[in-house]
This record gives structure tokens, C-alpha cells and sequence, in this order.
């Protein structure tokens, strides 16, 4: 927070933008507008430290890196680059915008194998938060109450994924 | 059977989107004014190298009360989306060769506007893009994608 009380905006920054992929050029926009939407927002993206790879099910040579490095966010195309430990989601295009707006949860489409996500158990915190940054409010700028039905919820979907997350391997 | 890019051929695919009931139950109610930029690739035989054409598309209370050509580029003002592609893209598009989504990702069509609408509204996008690809309907007078 800078003293008038206005949260700085991280920057977000595309690598390569003059050849990047459609998934990045979108991502790089969604990721812009997201963080102008509200100080919340500016707030949310500013507190994330980690990265997160986003990867196309329609085309799986399309890959984006996003890093959160605090007052800036990089993105670039990774293509079939190994992601390394780094926490990757995959999904169609339908998928990733039913997430992003709300319209679905993300452990729905993980369960339906519409999403596949991959991760650590220590990440899964920041991929959480990462979702809730990225995730389209209905333009109010107040702070929003947490439904007692999320806070239940919660623990009991984290074991899910954690139980899907073993039966996996 | 209406040829494409021909005043006939936008009332069609207008007709096309706002009969599907899909899509009148998707669409966004609020409006919403794109354009599509279609850039002569030296390939296509309807746009000549270097040459464009405009089409504008504007939504309004979830059905598409515009689509028709603009004589000029869009000065953008008023504007939410504008997509450009080689002529080449659409046109494999329209013959449905090309899937419009996979081809968005890839940048093969360029897309800028308010992402965060998008995203809330994909639903009835990827109506709206599969009925443009799969209506079959349209007449190439001067030969079908793809070209040799």
C-alpha cells in the first residue's frame, strides 16, 4: 500500500511478447485487467510468491509459466518444456474460463478430469490462492464475507484432493 | 446458398446465431460490439494481399442485433473485442477446417478486449464460433479452403 491509501498495481509483464502464444497474449490481458479490477485484487497478486504453469488441452505444445514475483507478474511460453516441480493445471478453454468466472469449482473439473493439475502437497496453498486471485468477482470493490458453507466445505474437498492426489499414483 | 463476405451472407449468419436457442439462453444480456479484421494474406482469392475487411458484430439483450460490414477499420471507440486473422484463418474456419478456439490459443486470431467478459461469457462464445464453423451454409464462388 503506498500512502494515499491506493494499492500499488503489480506489473505484469509478457517475455517474447512479439511471438507469443494466443494462450499467453490472453492470459498476459486477463492477468492486466484482473489486477486493475479492484485494490483487492492489486492486493491478492501483490501477496503471491510462486509460479504456476497454465497448459492448453486442445493443444499441449501451448504452455504459459506465470510467476508471481510480489510487485511484478512474468509470463512466458514454456511450450513442452518440463515443468519441473513447478504446479501446473491443464485444461480446455471452456474449463479454464468456467473456473475463472465461478461458474464452476475447480475440484469439480479435477474430479470430472476436465482439469488436470498437477502439484506438491506444500503447493497446493498457493494454487488455491492463485484460483482465487484469478477468479472474476462481480465488480464490487467490498471485502466479501466467507459463506459458513465454504468454510466447511474447504477442509473436506482439501482431503479429497489429497486422497485423489494418492490413488493417483 | 449466400457466397461469403457478401451482404446476403451476414444476414444469414445473423439468422443462424439468433435462431439458435443455445445461444439466446447463453448470451450475455448486456451489449456487447466486436469486429472481426480480416487481413489478405495473398492466399485467400476474396481478400486481395494487403488488403482487409471489416465486419462488425454487436450483441445486445442475448440476441445479435448487428452483423454486417464496415467500410472502414473500427476507431475503437465503444469497442469490446477486436479479432484479426489472415484471411486464410477465417475463411478455413468458416469451410470448417479450423477449429476457432485452438486457433485463438495458438494466435493465429489475435484477440484484445475485457478478458474478464470473455471468460464469464465463453459459454456463449464457443456457441457462437461453432455455429460460425460448422453452418456449412456458405458459397465460395472462387473455390473452397483449403488452397493450394
Amino acid at each position: 500500500m503506498v500512502g494515499s491509501g491506493v494499492t500499488e498495481r503489480p506489473r505484469v509483464e509478457l517475455i517474447g511478447a512479439d511471438s507469443a502464444s494466443g494462450l499467453a497474449d490472453l492470459l498476459h490481458q486477463f492477468l492486466e485487467q484482473t489486477v486493475d479490477a479492484s485494490d483487492q485484487k492489486a492486493e491478492a497478486a501483490r501477496a503471491l510468491r510462486g509460479a504456476v504453469v497454465v497448459r492448453a488441452a486442445e493443444d499441449e505444445a501451448i504452455a504459459v509459466r506465470i510467476a508471481f514475483q510480489g510487485d511484478r507478474i512474468e509470463l512466458r511460453d514454456i511450450g513442452t518444456e518440463a515443468t519441473g516441480s513447478t504446479p501446473s493445471i491443464q485444461g480446455d478453454f471452456l474449463s479454464v474460463a468456467h473456473v475463472t468466472s465461478g461458474q464452476a469449482s475447480p475440484m469439480a473439473l479435477v474430479l470430472s478430469r476436465q482439469l488436470r493439475v498437477s502439484f506438491g502437497l506444500g503447493q497446493l496453498p498457493f494454487l488455491f490462492r492463485v484460483l482465487g486471485f484469478m477468479r472474476v468477482d462481480d465488480g464490487s470493490d467490498r471485502p466479501r464475507r466467507v459463506p459458513v458453507l465454504v468454510l466447511v466445505l474447504v477442509p473436506v474437498l482439501v482431503l479429497v484432493l489429497v486422497l485423489v492426489f494418492f490413488l493417483r499414483k | 446458398m449466400p457466397a461469403i463476405y457478401s451482404d446476403a451472407w451476414y444476414d444469414d449468419m445473423k439468422a443462424l446465431i439468433n435462431g439458435s436457442a443455445e445461444f439466446k439462453k447463453l448470451a450475455p444480456k448486456q451489449r456487447a460490439v466486436m469486429t472481426l479484421e480480416v487481413v489478405g494474406d495473398g492466399k485467400s482469392p476474396y481478400v486481395p494481399s494487403g488488403a482487409e475487411l471489416y465486419f462488425l458484430v454487436v450483441l445486445d439483450g442475448g440476441e445479435v442485433a448487428e452483423y454486417r460490414a464496415l467500410p472502414e477499420r473500427h476507431d475503437g471507440k465503444g469497442l469490446g473485442f477486436r479479432f484479426t486473422a489472415p484471411a486464410t484463418v477465417w475463411e478455413n474456419i468458416a469451410a470448417g477446417l479450423l477449429d476457432p478456439i485452438t486457433c485463438g490459443l495458438r494466435g493465429q486470431i489475435k484477440i484484445r478486449g475485457d478478458m474478464r467478459f470473455l471468460m464469464q461469457n465463453a459459454d456463449a462464445v464457443k456457441i457462437l464460433v461453432d455455429l460460425y464453423g460448422r453452418q456449412g451454409r456458405t458459397e465460395w464462388p472462387q473455390g473452397k479452403p483449403p488452397y493450394a
